[in-house]
Formats: structure tokens, sequence, C-alpha cells
């Protein structure tokens, strides 16, 4: 795969992941309420973490498998 | 519990370090490395948890509720990002060896020390007090667990009584172990990043079982938790970002996080101990999971131990600890105990490690080559000097955090020092960043930004946490300096925030950014930092060039460049590295070792950067060296010069098509003539030189011989025998020009017609059966069944059988010679090789010699030579009947030479098989 | 009078030694750059002759080295080289060379030529 889209992949995951974390989304979710037991922002921070961590192996194993030569941008 | 118990399992713990790391290095020199792996790699990231995670996460999340999770989203947002950002720094680093932070900055900034020197203070201002706290969780941690009732346990006491004293010096012992065994700070400390990782993982069971014991044996899993939770209104506020942490704070600390990658040991780990770029690849996915699922359980057992512990005077810090021990789980509490003093003794290993290289890189040794005197004081033990600079300074520090810890620490909460750590390192972020995007960016502009970022750093964080502490009067804070409200450090300008975190964070980034963009924007670069940002920024360019770069042309001689390396890499070390440049630029390299190549200054004075920084690298290299201006920007200019004609050219192109590929091939064509004619000069020149040599002694000795009738018999006999010699040897060079030039020309046909290879070789082994015998050499002729005939020239083959031959009579083992002479077939390829048991052709000459009077360096020295055509002969023959010929030998292993006449089908290059002993082969296939 | 003889050609080497000693000089013997240098440091000779295609250092640097130290910096140096290029010609004075003579050369003239260089060398 190309190594520029990739880079910019990443980016747009992090910047992406970084607006779901801040205001003013955060405080949508910035309420007492139990969510399945959890308070929904504890519930809600931990889901954003994880699809992040998901997106970014997703993309970094397929490109693993797909391509292993040029490393160089 | 038992202070003993505790006390020798801290120390039995660390024992375990020292074999683990033991045991790493070890593995690390077979190549069976323990390290030299993406996981691994994503652990020792994990170095980043350090004590205040382990014990200060809880208490965080029972005063301030998810506060605490920032710290972890910074670098988790972050990581993806590392792919684009970390890994140009570590390839900048790889290429220009660059060992630190701080050298880093310096590196870029026109390798100047003052950046660097800046740097490693604020390093050291930042890292003390943090090192403090790490010393004060094991402290708390000893005390807890050997606490009973209301008896304090272990607290630190007289000094020479208190166990953290002792486990400092144990860490300090350590730490030179593993961390100054070699000069060069560069070459990874594989036996500190083993143990690091294994702390990793350590503290990781640790916290889990911990947080498992509390989330599923204490209470029923989460959702019981936090009901029970959420019936306490003082708990249920925690669920949600309330003032006066807010929303504000939260940004502050994810982004003041998220440039945690700068702080002494996150580089270290990251950048200089990283072993391959590829490892990024996995780290950056394993390093965020980890830190989530470090992190599970926090909230759990803040609540947990809230609930079970209520308003009794147990410090929220210490709930991991005190909650087992509460419920008489002494063996989990000792597993969370030896978890958290992982982490605490991870981090304080790592940072002090890069701290040291820091100081003696950054402030010993510009100094001492800065100091004419101290220079000539030093001069034979640059080395020494080095490494006890180094070891000092680990002392020097762990003293320091333990005197800070003893004397200032207990003042503050595990918190707020580190996040006033983090926000120091940030200030590095915009020189940092923009040294690796943006070329503008100047030395006066990352000073200035630094500087001003520090200054008011020191001022809204520094001094607030002071006075809030009670160690300033609090009119300061409250008043603001001289009595003006508008100076006041927590609210600067008038700037009202809800707390000192944001305020701080706001106030120095916007100094530090606007500083630095607007001297960079306003203000010029010098030459080298010109030079420097262009190699920074367009890295992957540049470094696919490897060590070739070029970043400066110094006219040094090299016996001046040598002893420059000896002094700060010992001789050994000296002669590795400089061999090993040799074979990565051998072609160009061989004949011009007197004066220093351009290439070689600029790899020693890297060389040098990796053991005493690049500043103080380039100020030695320049004192041995007359530098001609600095000449990267030639470089640069080429580089642009020739985008600019690729730029023209497509346009030219795109307006005429036609015209354009006319052009082209005449350019072609034009070259190519070119080229060839320049061949045809240097050949001729070469030729001219190699007729030149025997005339010369000819004309000598004749001379001799006319001059001096009184010359005895023998010396006459001797003269005249040479000359005969020397004339054969002209006779034979003019010969073989003739035979190639007639090869390489085309004037040749080849008489082909298929013959046995059984005949062919017998044939060519009787010509020189007769030298064989005179030199005693034993020799094996093997032919395996089932080959084909062949069709060949018979006479060329003959001819480069019978070189092969003598190539090989000549280099084999003067005292027990031996040659096998084989015939293989692979399919329709027919391979036949000569071997032999001399000393062998090095690996960069092997295909060196097939190239006209190139004649390998053994040889060379011991005459009596060839013309340096023979092989060259062979070669075009094996080509012009379609095969391959090559050699292949493992130096001292005697040398092999191979061949691969064919069939009439086309044949495909394939690699010899291993021949008996695997010895020296040349191999031609046709 | 110390000469050193620097040429990797076993013949040239010897009948430049067979001369020079029939003609009383302490002659010493380098086979290349490297071990020149060495006999350079050690030696100190007057009079250096030197060829300058050798596999390790050429002969403009062992040249170039014999000037820039302050103890060899007067010793005279002829080069003997089958490179008779102009450029090459000029290199090896530029280097410091007090002559520079192309392969094959007369023994006669390089013998008359040392001699020179001898008085020379013990006048100054």
């Amino acid at each position: 795969m190309n190594q520029r889209l990739k880079a910019q992949q990443l980016l747009v995951i992090s910047l992406l992941a970084g607006m779901l974390l801040i205001y003013p989304v955060l405080s949508i979710v910035n309420t007492p309420r139990l969510v399945g037991g959890i308070p929904a922002l504890y519930a809600y921070v931990f889901c954003v973490w994880v699809v992040l961590i998901a997106l970014t192996a997703w993309l970094m194993e397929r490109y693993y498998r797909k391509a292993s030569g040029n490393e160089n941008e | 519990m038992n202070s003993g118990v505790v006390i020798g399992l801290s120390f039995g713990y660390l024992a375990l370090l020292f074999a683990v790391a033991y045991l790493t290095e070890r593995r690390a020199r077979t190549a069976r490395s323990l390290v030299n792996n993406p996981y691994v790699y994503a652990l020792s990231l994990s170095v980043y948890c350090s004590a205040w995670t382990y014990y200060g996460s809880v208490g965080g999340a029972v005063t301030n509720g998810m506060e605490y999770l920032a710290v972890y989203i910074g670098p988790a947002l972050m990581a993806p990002v590392f792919w684009i950002v970390l890994r140009k720094i570590i390839r900048i680093c790889k290429v220009q060896r660059i060992t630190s932070i701080a050298d880093f900055v310096s590196s870029r900034y026109g390798k100047s020390s003052l950046p660097g020197v800046m740097v490693t203070v604020f390093c050291l201002l930042e890292a003390v007090p943090y090192l403090a706290l790490q010393l004060k969780a094991i402290a708390s941690s000893l005390d807890t667990l050997t606490r009973v009732g209301s008896e304090p346990g272990l607290y630190p006491g007289f000094i020479l009584r208190d166990t953290t004293f002792y486990l400092t010096l144990g860490l300090a012992f350590f730490v030179i172990l593993f961390g100054t065994r070699r000069v060069e700070a560069t070459e990874q400390h594989e036996g500190m990043v083993g143990a690091v990782a294994f702390e990793s993982l350590v503290k990781l069971v640790a916290f889990l079982a911990a947080g498992g014991f509390v989330t599923y044996g204490i209470f029923n899993g989460f959702g019981d938790i936090f009901s029970q939770a959420a019936r306490v209104p003082r708990l249920e506020q925690l669920f949600v970002v309330r003032e006066p942490f807010g929303f504000a704070n939260w940004t502050a600390t994810i982004f003041l996080s998220a440039m945690a990658v700068l702080l002494p040991r996150q580089f270290q780990v990251a950048v200089v101990e990283n072993l391959n770029e590829k490892h990024l690849s996995k780290a950056i996915w394993l390093f965020p999971l980890y830190l989530l699922v470090i992190n599970l359980f926090v909230l759990p057992v803040a609540f947990g131990g809230k609930l079970v512990f209520g308003t009794s005077p147990v410090d929220a810090d210490t709930y991991v600890l005190a909650l087992p021990m509460h419920f008489g789980q002494h063996l989990l509490a000792l597993l969370v105990y030896t978890g958290g003093f992982s982490a605490a003794t991870g981090m304080i290993i790592v940072t002090v490690i890069a701290l040291s290289t820091i100081t003696s890189t950054n402030l010993v040794m510009p100094l001492v080559v800065k100091s004419a005197w101290l220079k000539r004081r030093f001069a034979d033990n640059f080395v020494g000097v080095l490494i006890y600079s180094c070891r000092v300074s680990m002392v020097v520090i762990l003293l320091l955090a333990y005197a800070y810890f003893r004397g200032v620490a207990r003042h503050y909460s595990l918190l707020s020092t580190g996040l006033v750590a983090f926000a120091a390192v940030a200030q590095f972020a915009p020189a940092v960043l923009g040294g690796i995007f943006w070329k503008r960016g100047s030395r006066n502009g990352a000073v200035a930004g630094i500087l001003a970022g520090f200054v008011i750093w020191l001022y809204t964080l520094v001094i607030p946490s002071a006075a809030g502490a009670g160690l300033l009067p609090a009119r300061l804070t409250e008043e603001g300096l001289f009595g003006l409200p508008w100076l006041r450090p927590v609210a600067l300008f008038g700037l009202e925030t809800s707390d000192y975190i944001p305020h701080a964070l706001f106030w120095s980034m916007f100094f530090n950014v606007s500083l630095y963009v607007g001297f960079s924007l306003f203000g010029g670069q010098s030459n080298l930092e010109r030079g420097q940002a262009e190699i920074f920024v367009d890295v992957f360019r540049y470094s696919k060039a490897g060590e070739n770069t070029i970043t400066g042309r110094g006219t040094a001689y090299m016996p001046d460049i040598r002893s420059l390396l000896v002094q700060f890499l010992g001789e050994k070390r000296t002669a590795q590295a400089l061999q090993s440049f040799y074979l990565n630029n051998a072609s160009v390299e061989v004949r011009t070792q007197g004066r220093a190549d351009a290439r070689l200054v600029s790899y020693a004075e890297k060389l040098l950067a990796g053991v005493i920084g690049a500043a103080s690298a380039r100020i030695m290299v320049a004192s041995v060296s007359k530098e001609e201006e600095i000449r990267i920007e030639e470089v640069v200019d080429i580089l642009k010069e020739s985008q600019q004609w690729i730029r023209l050219n497509k346009e030219m192109r795109r307006k005429s098509a036609e015209l354009q590929r006319a052009t082209g091939e005449l350019q072609r064509a034009n070259h190519k003539l070119r080229e060839a004619d320049a061949q045809k000069d240097e050949f001729l020149y070469t030729v001219t030189h190699e007729i030149r040599t025997p005339i010369t002694s000819i004309r000598a000795m004749s001379e001799i011989l006319y001059d001096n009738p009184g010359l005895s018999e023998t010396e006459r006999q001797h003269f005249l025998d040479t000359i005969i010699k020397e004339t054969e040897r002209m006779t034979r060079l003019i010969t073989q020009v003739l035979d190639l030039e007639k090869y390489e020309s085309g004037r040749y046909q080849l008489k082909t017609r298929r013959q046995a290879v059984d005949l062919l070789l017998s044939e060519a082994v009787a010509a020189v059966k007769q030298l064989i015998k005179e030199r005693n050499i034993a020799l094996e002729v093997r032919i395996f069944p089932g080959i084909p005939e062949i069709a060949l020239d018979h006479d060329r083959m003959i001819q480069v059988l019978i070189n092969l031959l003598s190539n090989a009579i000549k280099f084999c083992d003067a005292a027990n010679g031996h040659i096998t002479v084989q015939a293989v077939c692979h399919g329709e390829v027919v391979q036949l090789t000569v071997a032999d048991n001399g000393m062998g052709i090095a690996a960069e000459e092997q295909t060196l010699i097939f190239d006209k009077f190139y004649q390998a360096q053994q040889q060379r020295r011991d005459k009596p030579l060839g013309s340096g055509l023979g092989l060259a002969i062979s070669k075009k023959i094996v080509q012009m009947h379609g095969g391959n010929i090559w050699a292949e030998s493992a130096p001292n292993q005697g040398g092999q030479f191979s061949h691969y006449p064919a069939g009439n089908t086309p044949f495909a290059e394939r690699g010899p098989p291993n021949s008996p002993g695997g010895r020296n082969l040349l191999s031609v296939e046709t | 009078m110390k000469i050193l003889i620097v040429d990797d050609e076993p013949n040239i080497v010897m009948s430049l030694e067979f001369l020079l000693r029939k003609h009383g000089y302490e002659v010493f013997i380098a086979r290349n750059g490297t071990e020149a240098m060495e006999t350079i440091r050690r030696e100190k000779p007057h009079i250096i002759l030197l060829d300058v295609m050798m596999p390790d250092v050429d002969g403009y640097d062992v040249c170039r080295y014999v000037k820039s130290m302050p103890e060899t910096s007067l010793a005279k140096v002829i080069f003997l080289s089958a490179r008779g290029r102009e450029t090459d010609i000029r290199k090896g004075y530029e280097a410091g060379a007090s002559l520079y003579l192309t392969k094959p050369f007369s023994t006669r003239v390089l013998m008359e030529k040392v001699k020179e260089l001898a008085v020379a060398s013990q006048a100054g």
C-alpha cells in the first residue's frame, strides 16, 4: 500500500479519536447514568479507545501482510 | 507484615533484574536476541507507566474521577501518529547517530551546543523531582506493607537505616553495570531493555491481579462496584467531568501526555533503543493496548477502596496495596508491591541512563572539547572521561533524587509532580516537531522558544506549586511579583483559568511557539543549520544513501582521522568501523585512503557523534580538518537544480513528446558513445601503465649490466633471468589485451560443437598436470553422472578452465595444496567448479576480480602476479556462451571458482551447491 | 644519507636498491603507502623515491604527509610513476616533490639527480 496514504489514514484515525475524546463531544456523555452497570463516560471513553486500537491494528497488520518491501517514502 | 520479608523481596527482585539483564545481553550477542522483536519494544515503551500510574492513578481517580485517564489517552491518541513522527525521528537518529533528545535538538539546529545544553539542564530540572517521586512511591509502599495498626512501618528514618536508600544504591549499581558498558551511546543497551520489558510485564500482571481481586474477590464485578458507588453522592460525582477539574484540564492533560514521548526516558526506549523501525508498526497499537489494559481496573479499585475504607485515613494512593492487606491477602499484596516496585525501578533505570547520556554528551563533553586546557589534560583518556562522567552523573542524579525525596517530595502528591514534568518536556515539542517538518526552523528560534517556554513554566507551574506546598511565601501567588496583579503566576496577564495546568500550558506554548516561529521567519540560518534542516526534514530521501550523506567537505588526512577515532572508540572498534565503511563503499574507496575521502570524514564525525554528541563531534573533527565552508549547501543546490531540471523536462515532454523522444535517444546514444570512449581511454591508459612497469625493470637492469662490468656471475645471471621473465610478462600481457579486444569487439565467432564435459575437464587438467605435480598439490576430479553433452567452443572453454586451474594452483595452500574440479548438472544447467584451499577471496572482491586489471589485495602483495586480465577474458568467453561465471569464498577458507557451461536451452542463473568444505568458488554457467 | 624506496614492484625495487647501495647510500624499502609512512616516521630519510599507484595509500598522499610533518618536511621526494599525464605530473609537484620521473626512466639520470639532491640536502 502507498506509504503516504497510510500515513494520512493513521493521522485521520488519531485526529478523529482525539475529537471524540474532548469537549464538546465528551459533554454529551458527561452524565452520572450507568450504561450496562458502568458509568456512561467511562464506558464511552473506553469504547472509543478500543476502536482506535482496533483500527490502527487492522490498518497496520493488513499492510504488513500486503507489502513487506519499500519502507521509504 | 514482616519487614525482613519485604526487604528481602525487594533486593531479591533487584537481583532477578540483574539476571534478566545479563541473560538478555548475552543472548543479544548470539543473534538469538530476546529483545529484537516488536513485543519487547512495545513493552519497553510501557516504561511510560511509572509508579505514578501504578499508585497515583487510583489516588487521582478518588479525587478527580476521570482525570487520571487523560494521561493515558494522550499517548494512545498519539500512537498512530508515531508511525509518522517517531519513525522519522528514529531514522534521523540512526543516520545521524543521535543519542538523546538534547543531542537531537543540538544536531538539528546547526550542531550548536547551546540548544543541547539548554535541553539538558531542563531535562535535569524536570527529571530529578520525577525520580524522587518514584523513590517516594517505593518508600510509602514499603511503609504500607510493614505498617502494623497505627505503628509506622518502614517509613524512612535515619538515612543509614532507610531501606529506600539502599535500594537507590542498588539501582545505581544496576545502571552503571548495564548502562555504561560501551562507550558509544548509540549502541543499544539490550540488557536494560530486557529488564525494563520484563518489569512492564510484572507490573501489568500485578495490577491486573489486584484489580481482579478487588472487582471479583471483594465485590461482585464491575456492575456491583459501580452501582454501590452510585448510591454514595461523594462517589457518584466522580462519574462525570466536573469543575474545578473541568474540560480545559482534561484537554490540556491529554495534550501534555501526548508530548510525553519527548521525556528523556521515552525518547531513550522509543528511539535510541529501537532495534528496527518495523517494530513500530506493531508497537503503535500494542502500546495503547497495554495502556488500556492496565487502566481497566483503576476506577473499580478507587471506588472499591473508598467503599471499603470510607473515611478512615488510608491514603488513596496506596489503595491497590492496602485493599489486599486489609483482606489478609498477603501474597497478593507482595505481588502488588513487586509490581509497584517494577514500575518505579523501570522508570528510574531508563531515566537515569538517558539523563547520564545527555549530561555526559551535552554538558560535560562540550566543556571538555571547548576548553583547550581540559582537552590537553584529558587527551589520552577521552574514553575514560566519557565513561566516568557518565557513571558519576548517574550516581549524582540518583543521590539528588534521593535528597529531593527526603527533603521536598513529601509536600507534593504523586500526580502534580508528574504533570509538571510533562509540561517541562512539552516545551521541546515546537523545536522538535518544527525541526523535522519545517526547514526554516532556526537555532535562534529554538533557543528563544525553549527558553521562554521554560521561564513561563517555572513561573506559572513551579512557583505556585512550591508556594502551595509552603516552600515559598504564598504572597507571591496571591499578589503577584512586585505586588503587580497582572504578574500573578496563576493568572498571568489577567488570564484566569480553572487550574494551573491549562494556564501554564497556554502561556508557555504561546510564547514558545511564537518566538520559535518568529525568530525563524524573520531571522536567518547558518549554512550548517540549513544543511542539517535539509537532512532532518528530508531524511527519507537522504538516508537511502545510508552513511554516504556528506555533511561537510573537509580536507583531513587519514592518520589524523584514525587517531581521533582511536581516541574515542579504541583501536579495535576503530578498525571494525573503518572496515565496515570500506566494505560498504568498496569500489570507490580502496585507493584513496591517504587523504581521507569527504564521505569518510563525514562518517567519522557521525561515529564520534554517537559517542560525544553532535556538537562536540563537530568541534573535534574540525580541529583536524581544514573545512572549506560547509558544502551541504552545494549538495542541496545540486539536488534542487536536478529537481528543477526534471520539472522543466516534464514540461518539455508534454509540449513535444516526439521531439523529446528523439532528443532523448540522441542523448543516450551520445552518452553511450562518450562513455565507451572514456572507457577505452581508461583501458589504454591502464594498459600503458601495465606495460611501462616491466619495461622499467628491463631498462634498469640492462643499464646496470651495461654500467657494471664487474658484476659477479650470479648477479649477472640473476639480472638477466629477471629481464627474460619481465619480457615474458609483457608478451603475455600484449597477447591477452589483443585477445580481449577481439572478444569485446565481437569479431570473434564461437566455433561451437557438442561435446562431453568429462573429456573437456580431463584435457584441461592434463595441461596443468606438470605444474600440479611440481607443487605437490592433491587434485580431485569429480564428475557427477548424467551430465549431457553441451555445445561449446572447445579451445576457448579450455582456455577458461586452464586459467581457473592456474589461479587455483597459484593460490592454493603452499604446503598442503588441494584442488577440486567438479562437474554437476542441475536440470539443463551444467555447473563446473574449480575449488582450492588457499586463503580465499574477500567478499567485496568477488565481483571485482573479474574486472580488467583488477588484482585481489592479497595478490598484489605477493608477487609474481598475472596480467590481471585472465579472469576478465574468462568472463567474456563464458558470457559469449550465454553463461555466467562467479566466485564464492569465505576468506581464509580457500577459493573456489565454478562454471556452468550449458546445453542449448536457455539457462537460469542459480546458486552453486555447497562444495566440499564450502570453500572458494568461482562459477561459470553457460 | 638515508634513502627510502617505495614501490610495489619487486624487480624495480631490486635494481634501485642495488644501484643506491653501490653508491654508498643507506637504503630502506617500503612496499606500500602504509609501510612507507611508518618507515618515514621511524627513519626520517633524506630522500624518498616514491611510486604513485599503490594498493593502499597513493604516493601523492605520502608526499603530502612527508611535507606536513615538521621533522621530515626537508626530505626530498622523487616520484617514479608510470602515470605520465600532465595532470599527474602537476599533482606531483604540487604535493611538494622535487622531481617527477615517468617510467620507464633512465637509472643514470636518476642517480645523477639523487646525487644532486643529496648534496643540496647536506648543504641545506
